[in-house]
């Protein structure tokens, strides 16, 4: 039996990158799409069972060389999320990153997220929009780019790292922004609710039409 | 990027390999990828097929290299199987193939899983689960037991006269573990009551 020889002379891995900027990871997929004929995804399950999936139409016949994010799920789940799935879907020159999931675990206050990001290789944006859906099926919509605008009076960005800038968002940025959003969004509505209950019967609501 | 064949190790077609012969190969994947195991999954229903690497909570550090049986749908759906799952779990010196899917000859609908561990010296574990859905109850045995079982003539029932416990390769397990079906299917059509 012939033995497989190791990818590294002596043995061991070729250690990868982490936090690679979406355009990036783009072309990082091309290889194996080109090889395949058609797309591939890599989907993170967050919740009570996590897990790392490569999904393909078929076995490929080159080894496979992909970076799979690094998402805490015990620390997103912590954050707030009941479950959540995080796919990247790689097709020629494009990854098209998607969250879709459950916010809140508390069974009166709970939001379906959907987040739709596509980066082509040359580093454009093809897609960016977050949907966010309340028990009620009342739906609010934003962006990724609109909530990294988002400031604290000090000037810093809200939700966004420093380091995030919108040409280079990494998978791990996108995941970090958006919980980071849904907790604030969350603990907004809730006061909004709380200030409309606490408010004399017959006031009209705060911000409401005079 | 270099080309690997993930139905060959040395030109053998890997279904025509018994599993020890994984297990050297299965090192050195598991040691090129910086993981401490995956599985390679296989999911076959008629005309759709789906590769999946399952990774548990970890990232890869290295590349994987795929190395899985290229079965067609008629090896693995024929003769009673309605979908099938085919899966590799490979790990330091350890290889685990699990077979399970639904399989039905009317009127027996039944869940199967046929679980085979390879460790260096022998298989470590061997369980054949077939779960009855008309009663609800498991019927566990083994490949051993399967392979053990003989005819009033001696000869054997399911297995075949070459056919060696522990070095039998994915096509012939696959095969005696058909023949048990379609005869444990035609045993168990009429339900016995308590």
């Amino acid at each position: 039996m012939e033995k497989l020889a190791g990818p590294i002379e002596g043995g061991g891995f070729r250690e990868r990158e982490t936090k690679i900027p979406l355009h990036e990871l783009a072309g990082k997929g091309n290889p194996l799409v080109e090889s395949l004929g058609e797309n591939f995804m890599v989907r993170i399950a967050i919740g009570d069972q996590p897990k790392n999936i490569i999904k393909f139409p078929k076995v490929p016949t080159v080894p496979v060389e992909i970076s799979v994010p690094e998402v805490e799920s015990q620390a997103l789940c912590v954050d707030g999320w009941a479950h959540a799935a995080v796919t990247l879907e790689f097709s020629p020159g494009t990854v098209q990153m998607s969250i879709n999931g459950k916010f809140g675990r508390n069974e009166d206050r709970y939001y379906f997220v959907k987040t739709s990001f596509a980066r082509i290789a040359s580093g454009d944006t093809a897609d960016d929009t977050i949907l966010i859906t309340n028990k009620d099926e009342q739906e609010s919509r934003t962006s990724l780019f609109d909530i990294m605008q988002v400031r604290l009076k000090s000037g810093d960005p809200k939700f966004a790292r420093f380091s995030d800038q919108y040409p280079t968002l990494d998978t791990e940025g996108v995941v970090a922004m958006v919980t980071r959003y849904m907790k604030d969004f969350m603990r907004t509505e809730e006061a909004a609710e709380q200030a409309a209950m606490a408010a004399p019967e017959g006031a009209a609501p705060a911000g409401g039409a005079q | 990027m270099t080309r690997i064949n993930p139905a060959q190790i040395d030109g053998t077609p890997l279904r025509e390999l018994p599993l020890s012969a994984l297990i050297q190969p299965t090192n050195d994947i598991v040691t090129a990828s910086g993981l401490r195991s995956f599985t390679q999954r296989g999911t076959y229903a008629k005309g759709r097929m789906n590769y999946f690497l399952e990774l548990g909570t970890a990232s890869p550090l290295g590349e994987i290299r795929p190395l899985f049986p290229e079965w067609e749908d008629e090896d693995l759906l024929s003769d009673g199987w309605e979908n099938v799952s085919f899966s590799l779990e490979m790990a330091m010196n350890k290889v685990t193939m699990v077979l399970e899917g639904f399989y039905q000859k009317p009127p027996v609908p039944v869940d199967v899983t046929l679980s085979i561990t390879q460790g260096e010296g022998g298989y470590l574990k061997d369980t054949l689960d077939i779960f009855d859905r008309r009663t609800g109850r498991d019927n566990m045995t083994s490949l051993k037991e399967i392979m053990e079982t003989r005819m009033k003539s001696g000869d054997f029932k399911y297995a075949g006269a070459k056919d060696k416990y522990g070095e039998m390769n994915l096509d012939r397990i696959l095969k005696v573990l058909n023949r048990y079906l379609k005869d444990w299917a035609l045993m168990n059509r009429i339900i016995e009551r308590d």
